[in-house]
């Protein structure tokens, strides 16, 4: 119970708040940043991020596949029996494929529905992720040529040329392998085509060096620009497969 | 607009919300800031900062009740510090602003801080919520974190208290 005397002695008129101390306060809250816009992370947040999900056996068989192919190189440049083609023709399917599975594994049904909740779109992972292995496979590879340029290896425009051309075949074909396939049939198709194009490359050099020596190089540019088309069109189908999902424009939280 | 609701419009980014939110609130939370600091400018700041200070914070929001006791328990902890403060007397609103018809008014708020200075701070809090607010037992002892038995006892303390020092027929 109030004390009905004590509260009408305490009585008084508090003044009416300024119009403008009001708008002020809402213009202030306006600008400032809660709730969702807090958890929006930078570019750099969200790449960094990706880095933590690729795991370490991913990290390892790159390490292992540079590894090999960098004492292919070194062994060559002692025993120089021509086989830097072969060696490449081996070891960037295989640089290629180790990355396979972490881009099919986000494209799954359940992985998706997961993503929704997620702080940023599947797109943004999925480009991310693509960037991530593009970059890490082009820092083996530039590695890896710069030593053989650096062991007086023979190399010239035409190896570097096919380096490119076969790196993007692979990528290509994996692309749209991921994209035309079933989930759980990915590593194995991928596999079959990485090793067919190895197959396919040794035959190439070894029966039809003679008859298209001459048109090498600008048979690998023609490669090289049909494998990058290629690539952007299947990289635009997989995003866009996502956006009929519904679930790619969207800025989760 | 339930607060609970608002709340989580606030924090999946709907703006219109926060609109809501200091519309319902701003006069409640000013008013409750001049009754402890008897200065319009101050209670505005300090008002604005009790909102700042709630979006900034609101993912550790925890819906216990009423969102306007969460309001108020905000802007008590503001109010705390700015009293901490060397300058943070509580002054009586006796600026240029003041108008004539205000004076009256005035002159009853300096009899009225006189009352209430004379309590603590926990002691005033009590009667601002209690006697302004016009807040139940069991609201009181929410913002103030203590059981609602001794919000009742402390009540009738202060009561005690403010009678003896008015004197009369207060007592």
């Amino acid at each position: 119970m109030k004390n009905h005397r004590i509260k009408k002695k305490l009585e008084f008129d508090v003044p009416p708040y300024d119009v403008e101390a009001f708008e002020k306060t809402l213009l202030l809250a306006k600008k400032m940043e809660f709730g969702a816009e807090t958890y929006r992370m930078t570019e750099i947040q969200s790449v960094l991020t990706q880095v933590k999900f690729i795991p370490l056996k991913v990290w390892i068989i790159k390490i292992i596949i540079a590894a090999f192919l960098n004492i292919g190189i070194l062994s060559e440049s002692r025993n120089g029996t021509g086989s830097f083609w072969t060696i490449m023709s081996i070891i960037i399917p295989l640089l290629c494929l180790a990355g396979t599975n972490e881009i099919c594994s986000i494209l799954q049904p359940n992985l998706k529905g997961l993503l929704m909740t997620a702080r940023y779109s599947i797109r943004k992972v999925l480009l991310i992720r693509l960037m991530l292995f593009g970059i890490i496979d082009f820092l083996i590879l530039a590695f890896s040529i710069t030593s053989a340029f650096l062991l007086k290896l023979y190399f010239g425009g035409t190896d570097l040329l096919y380096v490119i051309a076969l790196y993007n075949l692979m990528c290509g074909g994996c692309i749209y392998i991921i994209n035309h396939t079933k989930e759980k049939d990915v590593i194995f198709i991928c596999s079959a085509w990485g090793g067919a194009l190895t197959i396919m490359n040794l035959v190439i050099k070894s029966i039809f060096d003679e008859v298209i020596i001459d048109k090498l190089n600008v048979l690998l540019l023609i490669i090289i620009l049909l494998s990058i088309w290629k690539e952007a069109s299947e990289i635009r189908n997989m995003l866009g497969g996502l956006q009929e999902d519904g679930i790619s424009g969207q800025q989760f939280i | 607009m339930d607060g609970r609701k608002m709340i989580k419009n606030i924090i999946t980014g709907e703006k219109e919300s926060v609109d809501t939110l200091i519309q319902m609130y701003y006069g409640d939370v000013y008013a409750y800031c001049y009754r402890h600091l008897f200065n319009k400018n101050v209670a505005q700041d300090i008002t604005q900062e009790t909102f700042l200070r709630f979006l900034k914070n609101i993912d550790s929001y925890k819906h216990i009740g009423k969102l306007k006791n969460y309001l108020y328990i905000i802007a008590k902890n503001i109010i705390k510090d700015y009293l901490k403060k060397p300058d943070g007397i509580y002054p009586i609103n006796v600026g240029l602003e003041t108008e004539i018809y205000d004076i009256e008014n005035t002159m009853l708020e300096i009899e009225i801080k006189h009352v209430l200075d004379f309590l603590d701070t926990d002691e005033r809090e009590l009667i601002i919520l209690r006697y302004y607010e016009d807040m139940t037992f069991a609201d009181i002892s929410k913002i103030l974190d203590m059981p609602v038995s001794t919000v009742r006892y402390s009540l009738k303390k202060v009561e005690k208290k403010i009678g003896n020092k008015l004197g009369g027929e207060y007592r």
